[in-house]
């Protein structure tokens, strides 16, 4: 098989297809990072006193921190000072009040991704709330949620219809103090997305976000905060790309998810942003921090990821499992191809009685990818007749890449069970052999046998994001084997 | 008295070289102090409550003692090299008609009388410069005295050696440095048996350091057999260097110490070099054992396991840390590591990492890793037969526990140790009353 890599490198790396930059004049903050631009970003959204106080408040503490260096990637010390921290496209004071209003330069890049919103409305009964740099501009669906009493709605909004409920959860599960990466997005976050499913509802569509890093030199800190109380449902998808530039941006999300009793949330991601192209130039450093936190009993909330784009993804999708009897679970792809780094996984924290959590992570490694599964399960002294199981598989393509495995189990409680399992291999030539004797080309047979290889995966996510993904994979792994 | 004070009163060595090195050795662990929880390797081991202690470097071997004190630990058919408190003790060791193939001698001698041969070795594996390795520097600025092992080239001997480390109660606290340095030539074979003992139930910290250096297809089978102390602190480092087609089976054993810690690092620098290692740790009331397992694949075709088992009852905690590091020429390693840990009490704790860290694509590598208790089904089946609670717990355990010392092939080494796992667990005197069986 490595006889053929030349012959096949011929047909490498595609371009990243979604590289382009809408000129749109966008309102951006100069660069740099102090409290009077903290408060100019609370200002400029008119946020109540609270938000202020608690951005500044964070801002004091990052202050005090130290940029952590532990994860297995490497990366140039990141310049806080040069990056702006705002950036909202200028159509803003005019919001649009229907889609035709929405700036048609908007609506083409959309096209561009293969995601026009019209479509996607009537195609996926899908309401999105695309988020175009750091503000949304098109709210879909809104009434139809409203009827069921679901809010889902920028964060900027939120904070001015339902100051009382993001006061009451923001920052519950991550606190501002949590990591590097989240006191700064606590301090300058600039919107995201809040939901919250009243009790006993079920939601009636998949919510999801579209967003992307526009704005030249301008890092996106979103915020997302899903509340689900007693006995309601839903299920959130998010799906990224970004247009193609030569300077590393930094991403730093954060997530808080908050599931009472019997409340069911299932968190979609797909990830597709800009990985940098095949010498390792370019390309989004993505450091997330996203938690869950089963409060109630009989709770649920699971994590599925495919994480094909970005030069550097560092992140640990979490459960904490409070309530009695709770479920977490863990489903990850993750895909680096030519000098993409990945260190993600995920933390399970059994706190109460009963709970189970499961995880499963696939890791592929292509060129001079490197990518580590890192996870910790920790089993609390109360919680008694815990229930982990993890799997994690990592398949290997070429010789200079990297797969590892940092698997945490720390067990207080003698009545947990666990089990951790791991394996690591290349595709086997008996496999690719197998495919190419029936006809299959090379490059399909490797598709077919990865595609495989994360079917566990693609089933739990839903449906239209699960052909996405599998686009995203073939398209990602495009002249890897040879 | 600190260690400060103790290390400007030692006696120089001879040899400038290894004067030299101690030096060198002083300033690392100067520097870094004892690692401390915020380091990695030792965030689940925290040695506050061992650098809080003040320990006396043991200078004068206890003398007086008769190879009938240690009648229980000698074995029969093996060289014999005993330590009391460190130092060699030559009354007490077994050294008859020893082969002319090998060279079995306390380190302590060799750097006296003859130090070049130490040179191509001595030192050379171990690294001591990292913070976390601040107890291997600890060790090479107080060594004092030892084993050195060397067999010639196609030596195979017919005995086990037998490394028997006594430590006695003492006034103060002490604390003792043994060095081992173990060289196979190739296509030699040997099987040495590491012992720690105590004669009393005093306080003290074993820090010993093993550097173990296998050539082309030689063969080294190891046993290291814990059972310091209740109070004791026991540090192990073992540094094993292998070249091509050569084979190093590792068996340990945690039974005794406060603290326990063993570090073991292989590193397969030639081809087709296997490492097979695998370990018990039984803790009891408030111990804590550490085992972490680092297997380095240099070159291609090489093979490795790591398999490694806990039981853990009352207040104990359990440390495993397993590595298999896989270089970006070692092409068609196949690695396998598993770890499997009973816990018994609801006050037990274990903490268990098994890590892959692979930058080559022709591998198999796996790794596993459970934590359980002892199976309700099996139980009932048991008591279903009219056994005890006690005894059909003890039986599952031990049968768990057993799996490790199954492959031995020292008939009399196997059955002490099935002893001594099966005295360790709960329900030992019911079954003799009930089974009326003894082990």
């Amino acid at each position: 098989m490595p006889d053929t890599a030349t012959e096949v490198a011929s047909l490498v790396d595609k371009d990243y297809e979604h590289g382009f930059v809408t000129d749109i004049e966008a309102d951006t903050v100069p660069p740099g990072l102090n409290e009077d631009v903290i408060r100019l970003i609370s200002q400029k959204k008119n946020e109540p006193d609270f938000m202020l106080e608690w951005r500044l408040k964070a801002y004091r503490h990052w202050l005090t921190l130290q940029p952590p260096h532990w994860a297995h990637i490497n990366f140039p010390e990141i310049d806080y000072q040069a990056i702006s921290y705002y950036s909202a496209p200028k159509s803003d004071k005019e919001r649009p009040k229907s889609l035709e209003e929405v700036d048609p330069k908007l609506l083409e890049t959309y096209e561009k991704l293969g995601i026009p919103l019209e479509e996607q409305k009537m195609l996926a009964g899908v309401a999105v709330d695309a988020v175009f740099d750091s503000v949304s501009v098109a709210t879909t669906f809104k009434d139809k949620l409203a009827k069921e009493g679901v809010i889902f709605c920028a964060f900027s909004e939120a904070l001015q219809t339902h100051p009382e409920l993001v006061k009451q959860y923001l920052g519950s599960v991550v606190p501002m103090t949590d990591n590097y990466f989240a006191t700064l997005n606590s301090a300058v976050f600039s919107d995201g997305s809040f939901v919250y499913i009243p009790k006993g509802v079920r939601c009636p569509m998949e919510l999801s976000t579209y967003f992307r890093i526009n704005a030249s030199h301008t890092g996106q800190f979103e915020r997302t905060l899903i509340v689900a109380e007693e006995g309601s449902y839903v299920s959130y998808l998010e799906g990224c790309t970004a247009p193609r530039r030569d300077e590393n941006q930094l991403h730093a999300a954060v997530v808080e998810l908050v599931a009472l009793d019997n409340a069911q949330i299932k968190y979609s991601t797909v990830q597709n942003w800009y990985p940098g192209d095949e010498n390792g130039q370019g390309g989004i450093y993505n450091f997330v921090t996203k938690r869950g936190d089963c409060r109630g009993h009989h709770a649920k909330i699971s994590w599925t990821q495919v994480e094909t784009g970005s030069a550097i993804t560092w992140k640990y999708p979490s459960c904490v499992l409070t309530g009695d009897h709770s479920v977490g679970e863990f489903y990850s792809v993750a895909l680096t191809h030519h000098h993409q780094q990945a260190d993600t996984g995920t933390k399970m924290v059994h706190l109460g009685k009963h709970t189970t959590s499961t995880i499963i992570s696939k890791g592929i490694s292509a060129g001079q990818g490197q990518n580590a599964y890192r996870g910790l399960v920790r089993i609390a002294k109360q919680a008694d007749n815990a229930r982990n199981y993890t799997q994690c598989d990592s398949l290997l393509m070429g010789s200079r890449c990297g797969a590892h495995t940092f698997p945490s189990v720390e067990v207080k409680n003698p009545t947990a069970t666990l089990e951790h399992e791991a394996s690591t291999s290349k595709i086997s030539d008996d496999q690719l052999f197998y495919c190419l004797q029936r006809g299959i080309s090379e490059e399909d047979a490797v598709s077919m046998i990865v595609n495989g290889f994360c079917k566990e995966i693609f089933k739990e996510l839903p449906m239209e994001f699960a052909v996405e993904a599998q686009k995203l994979l073939d398209m990602s792994l495009e002249g890897a084997v040879g | 008295m600190s260690f400060q004070t103790q290390f400007a009163d030692l006696v120089a060595i001879d040899d400038p070289t290894l004067q030299q090195l101690r030096q060198q050795a002083w300033e690392y662990f100067s520097q870094s102090g004892f690692p401390k929880p915020q380091l990695e390797h030792w965030k689940y081991t925290n040695l506050r409550a061992l650098e809080k202690q003040s320990f006396v470097i043991a200078q004068e071997q206890c003398m007086g003692l008769v190879p009938d004190d240690l009648e229980p630990y000698l074995m029969a058919n093996t060289y014999t090299l005993v330590f009391v408190n460190g130092q060699f003790d030559p009354a007490l060791s077994k050294l008859d008609d020893l082969p002319k193939t090998a060279t079995m001698t306390n380190l302590a001698s060799v750097i006296k009388t003859d130090p070049q041969r130490l040179r191509p070795h001595f030192a050379k594996y171990a690294d001591m410069s990292k913070a976390e390795y601040s107890l291997t520097a600890l060790n090479t600025a107080f060594m004092t005295d030892g084993a050195y092992i060397e067999l010639n080239q196609e030596a195979k001997l017919t005995k086990p050696i037998h490394l028997l480390f006594v430590t006695t109660p003492q006034q103060q606290s002490i604390s003792t440095q043994p060095r081992i340095l173990i060289i196979v030539n190739p296509n030699a074979k040997a099987k040495v048996i590491e012992q720690y003992v105590s004669l009393g139930a005093s306080t003290y910290f074993t820090n010993v350091l093993s550097e173990i250096s296998l050539a082309a297809n030689s063969q080294l089978e190891h046993y290291k057999i814990q059972q310091e102390s209740d109070k004791a602190y026991h540090i192990a480092t073992m540094q094993v260097q292998q070249q091509q087609g050569s084979r190093l089976t590792d068996y340990r054993f945690a039974f005794g110490a406060l603290l326990a810690r063993d570090t073991i690092n292989s590193i397969l620098a030639g081809e087709y070099a296997e490492s097979d290692c695998s370990g018990l740790y039984l803790g009891q009331k408030r111990q804590h054992i550490d085992y972490h397992v680092c297997t380095e694949h240099q070159q291609a075709h090489c093979r490795s396991t790591q398999n490694y088992k806990g039981v853990l009852m009352d207040r104990a905690r359990g440390v495993f840390n397993g590595r298999v590091h896989v270089h970006p020429n070692a092409k068609k390693t196949d690695s396998q590591q598993s770890n499997k840990n009973l816990l018994l009490s609801k006050d037990a704790e274990i903490d268990t990492k098994p890590e892959l860290e692979i930058y080559a694509d022709e591998v198999q590598c796996s790794h596993g890793a459970t934590v359980g208790q002892l199976d309700d089904n099996m139980v009932f089946y048991l008591r279903s037969r009219g056994l005890s609670q006690q005894v059909a717990r003890h039986l599952l355990t031990y049968g768990f526990a057993k799996e490790i010392i199954e492959g031995i092939d020292l008939e009399a080494l196997q059955m002490m140790l099935g002893k001594t796992i099966a005295e360790k667990l709960p329900g030992t005197e019911q079954l003799k009353e009930e089974m009326e069986w003894e082990y």
